[in-house]
């Protein structure tokens, strides 16, 4: 197999003069110290950044269940107040969802789309920049309600009045950091959104980018028209508890169910903001390590696109149980059925990919292999879900924290440690331990198992979620989900381990580290050049 | 789908130079100017179409 890698890094002493004032700065390393990181421009660079916060935050918002599974181990109350079990609850999801899976999944394509579609950088790296550094004070700002008096939002992630009115003074700190978030969020996907459209390589058709930029287009769409209705959400909240607005507010002619509305024409799509990318990395891993082009790649691309506009269709699924009118209930339950079709086109043409291929499992490909058979479990039970009848025995039992953590743990977040495995070389130049790698995984994959498949019959027993206490017949099944939950968390200390000994050193990666993997990105050396593709390859 | 670009087979070239690059970031700039319009006319529009509701 020929390699004809063009050696980017070596351009950079001679080529940018002639180019006159506009590669004026494309032609040095980065900067020294700290500066470098705080007013970087460089898309991996800020990459690295995303990456590194999301790590960071997935020990934050993972101490937070291992409280919430250490007080579930056993039935009474042993170590948190009520309300702090509620904060924890409310706080974890927070922060995981905007402060941890998607923040990493910006990461991702800041450091893969440039390197994928041709380009040099993201099309806007100032703000670039400021999408990325809106976040730690967001997230400071989020944390910080832990300590303030009347402690942190405690009415769960979905905000609901008037619960969440009743909250103490964290109440007007944590819709501000949910602002600031969700800024960031639209700032980093229009970035996305016109890095894409406007600066992809000549000869890179829409229809010859990789599938993780295609499900990241969609996804940023996605972002633009469903972040911006939260935001207008939590206004809302904000005014009625602080200006006198009854949006919301029964007592002075609004309606509170409208918010339930509001927030879940935002957190249904939200739901598959958080799993686009996945697909989108786990359809980079799959061919490469089944050694055969993805199949059907147009018809993942359709797929994809359907889920997105599907998203926004389906939304009063999670409120069955509010009551609405039948044909309101057949709607939404159909509807929400539809999305069957378009994923399981995306399991087919992913399964279809390494039927006859020559495989290997390497750790990434592990990593896939799980998302493809656990998130496939999450899709099934969120079609038992999707049942209006059945859903009103299900909801709000932990049958519903089964579904959702199935298709985000081994979901969402196992297609990003598969992503991460699979370009850590890309990024470092050094390869990882394999042999760690698979360790990790095999803890991952049983203990993740372990934790929430067990709450499947919780749920279906009829034990509430939400609650730091329960009756004695749910002991068993919460000890041994609170035990796969304690080695869940403990693996992943392996997992920051194996990266940070990647980062220090390992074996050389070479520039295609994988056996004939597809794509520009593997055109580059590696590590990939500070600056790549100051002049655009040709795309044949 | 990315046949052509398999095992490094995509070329550097010269087809889009500095000048090229810095014309697709203006065109990028406007589009993201758009998009950011659209954002906030999503954010305001719902306050309003609440408010008007009730």
């Amino acid at each position: 197999m020929s390699t004809h890698t063009h050696d980017h890094s070596h351009d950079h002493s001679h080529a940018g003069h002639s180019h006159g004032d506009h590669a004026h700065d494309d032609h040095h390393g980065p900067a020294k110290g700290l500066s470098r990181w705080i007013f970087t421009t460089n898309h991996k660079d800020i990459g690295t950044l995303y990456l590194l916060f999301a790590l960071v935050m997935l020990f934050v918002g993972g101490a937070m269940a291992m409280v919430i599974r250490l007080e579930l181990f056993q039935p009474g109350l042993q170590f948190v107040h009520p309300d702090q079990f509620n904060q924890m609850t409310t706080m974890h999801a927070l922060i995981m969802i905007f402060g941890m899976i998607m923040p990493a999944f910006v990461g991702f394509a800041n450091w893969m789309i440039p390197m994928m579609i041709g380009a040099p950088d993201m099309a806007l790296p100032r703000l670039n920049n400021w999408s990325f550094w809106i976040l730690p004070f967001a997230g400071s700002i989020l944390l910080s309600t832990l300590f303030m008096d009347g402690g942190a939002p405690a009415g769960g992630w979905t905000l609901y009045p008037p619960l969440s009115l009743q909250a103490g003074n964290s109440f007007p700190f944590t819709i501000f950091a949910i602002h600031l978030l969700g800024m960031s969020s639209i700032l980093g996907s229009i970035n996305i959104i016109v890095t894409i459209m406007n600066m992809r390589a000549p000869g890179m058709t829409l229809l010859k980018m990789p599938l993780f930029v295609w499900t990241w287009l969609i996804t940023a769409y996605l972002l633009i028209a469903a972040m911006p209705v939260l935001a207008g959400g939590v206004t809302m909240l904000l005014t009625d508890q602080f200006f006198g607005t009854t949006f919301f507010q029964a007592a002075g002619g609004g309606d509170p169910v409208l918010f339930q509305h509001i927030f879940w024409f935002f957190g249904h799509p939200e739901v598959y903001i958080i799993i686009l990318p996945a697909f989108g990395i786990v359809s980079q891993i799959i061919p490469t390590f089944s050694r055969k082009p993805l199949f059907g790649s147009a018809a993942m691309i359709y797929a994809t696109a359907s889920i997105g506009f599907l998203s926004f269709i389906v939304w009063a699924h999670h409120m069955f149980t509010v009551g609405m009118p039948l044909a309101g209930t057949m709607f939404f339950m159909l509807s929400t059925m539809l999305i069957a079709i378009p994923t399981a086109v995306k399991v087919f043409n992913w399964t279809a990919t390494m039927w006859r291929g020559s495989l290997t499992f390497e750790t990434p490909m592990l990593f896939s292999l799980a998302f493809l058979f656990l998130f496939t479990i999450g899709g099934f039970s969120g079609l038992m879900l999707a049942i209006a009848p059945a859903d009103f025995q299900y909801h709000d039992t932990y049958f519903v924290v089964a579904h959702f953590h199935y298709v985000l743990v081994p979901g969402a977040l196992f297609g990003a440690i598969a992503g991460a495995y699979f370009w850590l070389p890309k990024w470092t130049g050094h390869m990882y331990d394999e042999t760690l790698g698979k360790i990790h995984f095999w803890l991952s994959a049983i203990s993740v198992n372990v934790t929430f498949f067990p709450q499947h019959f919780l749920g279906l027993a009829g034990m509430p979620r939400r609650i730091p206490d329960y009756a004695t017949q749910f002991t068993n099944w919460n000890m041994v989900s609170s035990i796969g939950a304690f080695g869940f968390g403990l693996s992943q200390l392996l997992f920051a381990y194996i990266v940070i000994k990647t980062i220090r050193g390992g074996r050389t990666a070479t520039a295609q580290v994988w056996d004939q993997p597809e794509g520009l990105e593997w055109t580059v050396p590696s590590p990939a050049p500070y600056h790549t593709f100051d002049e655009a390859p040709v795309v044949k | 789908m990315t046949g052509d670009l398999q095992n490094g087979a995509a070329p550097a070239g010269a087809a889009a130079g500095p000048d090229e690059i810095a014309a697709q970031r203006r065109q990028a700039r406007r589009t993201a100017l758009l998009l950011g319009i659209v954002a906030v006319c999503v954010y305001l529009g719902f306050i309003v179409a609440v408010g008007l509701r009730n």
